[in-house]
């Protein structure tokens, strides 16, 4: 099963080689898809989460969390600090209390203890 | 009389105040997700897929289905209100739902569309009550070739159906199989591909691929863009379509039902296609076919009914025959089977509660919609304007949580983090993730069947089609494969996207 799936995949990638050089051959250029979006947003939040995953475990999820949210709201489009602090800590205390307290699932504790 | 015991103990179980609670709150999700773009059913589903785990299976399966069908619902209002569609199956409600918006007449579209759901989504439980049992009953005849074929066969069908070229999406389904093949072989016990990591001698996780895929990468090709989007401000009147409006949208509404539950049934088939389909044969039956996208209640119920009718369709191949239809159904199936209940053809025999009560909650679940929904059209309208860079993080914290909470497991939010990032990437390229991810979740079934029915036939492959059913799936699933390549039909093959 997985050389045949291997197999596949490889023709099916050979089809489409054929198909773009086909394309080609009749003129049809190619954009790049970055073009005109900011890409750089969504290797923000690529990386941001990355980073969310690997602290978890030593920061604890409060804190990582707090950061995580503000973070975003101030690397995105920039919210005003106010608004960013508010954001993030309840959204922590929320994530908090329905996550652990209500549905009980194990999130990683700091050093704090939460 | 047996129908109506069973019917009957179905509304038992549905009726319990503890399902009814989680029908409801199944709904209520499901609406809420409708109704913010970027957030589908599925994404949704494997969001809440671990806050199941701590209660029975009924109420979990009762929860999920609602989410799905919630979002059906919800998805409409975003569409005629903002003319962003909530999910893909409300693209074309767009078209004359915010023509209707932009007219003042937003409360009979919402109202029509509500009303029209409700109808085809009663109708098709009602076909699925009758359809499903007696299918499983002739899928017990069914053996490892059958199961193998059927698969294939609905592999195929939902890459025919996929947008672009069909190369795109036969890849991404091998590419599925593939990942499918990760994980402890279930006849040697080897490990294959697992390069001692823990978390992948199961298999890749179906959660975290899905949030990756559907999740992640939708609000990173989202926050590429500008991020304002206009609530067209209307009072919201007469949600009650009157006389007139009904006559017009009677016809569709039924035409509508019929057909997307039909083609809900279909492996691959669902509700994109059906209210696309329903669409698009309303304006072709039309005394007035020029008025479609000017905003006529015709052009809003008929998609509307269908997208609806086709979630009841949808859910006859998984419970009759333990194969999901489409990308929702996979995951339902993967809900399944971690709280210990194999769907298939002996579902209904050995848990009837599970299989009426799920079926008997869909109804109450429409009513509750329905009651839900005309009420609380400006309570979503207020949710709409919540600007994007706020919600983002909480969709993105929300997956990391949801990924997280079920193993505990960091690995899995790593991969969760790629699959993003693969999501993301395909969708820049236009390779659909749907069928990726019917593969994963068929692949060990389709490698189990296949072993079994080469054992039976000491490694001969005629077997598939030596036995008249397997001939006749087979046959369809490699006709499909040669009919796009025949010229005379190449320009014919439906273009409909997931």
């Amino acid at each position: 099963m997985p050389f045949l799936t291997g197999a596949a995949i490889c023709f099916f990638s050979g089809a489409g080689l054929i198909h773009a050089t086909l394309r080609r051959r009749q003129g049809e250029g190619w954009t790049s898809p970055l073009q005109g979006v900011r890409w750089k947003n969504a290797l923000v939040i690529l990386i941001s989460m990355l980073a969310y995953a690997l602290l978890m475990a030593p920061l604890g999820f409060f804190l990582t969390t707090t950061l995580f949210i503000a973070f975003l709201l101030r690397a995105i489009t920039p919210q005003r600090w106010s608004v960013v602090a508010a954001c993030s800590i309840l959204t922590a205390v929320a994530s908090y209390l329905i996550f652990e307290v209500w549905l009980q699932a194990q999130l990683p504790k700091g050093p704090w203890g939460i | 009389m047996e129908f109506l015991n069973s019917a009957l103990l179905g509304f038992q179980v549905a009726l319990t105040p503890t399902n009814l609670f989680f029908c409801f709150m199944g709904v209520l999700t499901g609406t809420l997700v409708g109704v913010l773009p970027g957030l589908g059913p599925v994404a949704a589903m494997s969001l809440l897929l671990p806050t199941t785990f701590h209660v029975n299976p009924v109420s979990a399966i009762i929860m999920l289905a609602g989410i799905y069908y919630g979002a059906m619902y919800g998805g409409s209002t975003t569409s005629i209100l903002v003319n962003i569609p909530g999910e893909a199956a409300s693209v074309v409600t767009c078209l004359d739902g915010y023509k209707m918006a932009r007219q003042g007449k937003a409360g009979p579209a919402l109202g029509i569309s509500a009303f029209g759901s409700f109808i085809a989504g009663t109708l098709s439980i009602v076909g699925l009550m009758f359809i499903a049992p007696p299918l499983a009953a002739m899928a017990l005849k069914f053996g490892p070739p059958e199961y193998f074929s059927l698969m294939i066969m609905g592999l195929t069908v939902l890459t025919f159906l996929a947008s672009g070229p069909m190369w795109k999406a036969l890849l991404m389904a091998a590419f599925g199989l593939f990942l499918g093949c990760m994980g402890m072989d279930n006849m040697t016990a080897s490990y294959r591909f697992t390069f001692n990591i823990l978390e992948l001698s199961d298999g890749v996780g179906l959660v975290p691929v899905v949030m990756g895929l559907f999740g992640i990468s939708e609000v990173m090709l989202n926050v590429e863009q500008s991020m304002d989007r206009t609530v067209f401000e209307t009072k919201i009147q007469n949600l009650l379509p009157n006389l007139k409006e009904w006559a017009a949208s009677i016809g569709p509404i039924i035409r509508g039902t019929v057909l997307g539950f039909f083609l809900g049934v279909l492996p691959g088939g669902g509700a994109v296609i059906s209210s696309f389909v329903a669409y698009a044969i309303e304006k072709r039956i039309s005394k007035h076919p020029e008025k479609f996208g000017t905003g006529v209640i015709e052009g809003v119920a008929a998609p509307e009914s269908a997208n609806n009718a086709a979630t009841g369709g949808a859910f006859i191949p998984l419970l009759s025959l333990g194969i999901p239809a489409n990308a929702v159904m996979a995951l339902l199936l993967g809900a399944f089977i971690i709280h210990g209940v194999q769907p298939g053809p002996m579902l209904v025999k050995e848990h009837p509660q599970l299989f009426w009560g799920t079926v008997a909650s869909m109804y109450v679940g429409n009513v509750v919609l329905l009651v839900l929904n005309l009420p609380l059209i400006g309570l979503w309208v207020k949710i709409l304007k919540v600007p994007y860079p706020i919600l983002f993080p909480l969709i993105l914290l929300f997956c990391l949580i949801g990924c997280y909470s079920l193993n505990n497991s960091v690995t899995e939010v790593l991969i969760m983090v790629l699959f993003g990032l693969i999501g993301y990437v395909f969708k820049k390229f236009q390779y659909e993730a749907a069928p990726l991810v019917l593969a994963l979740v068929l692949g060990p079934m389709m490698e189990n069947s296949l072993r079994q029915a080469l054992l039976m036939s000491a490694g001969s492959p005629i077997i598939f089609f030596e036995r008249p059913i397997s001939a006749i799936l087979m046959g369809t699933a490699i006709f499909l494969l040669i009919f796009p390549l025949i010229p005379r039909f190449q320009k014919k093959r439906p273009a409909f996207g997931e």
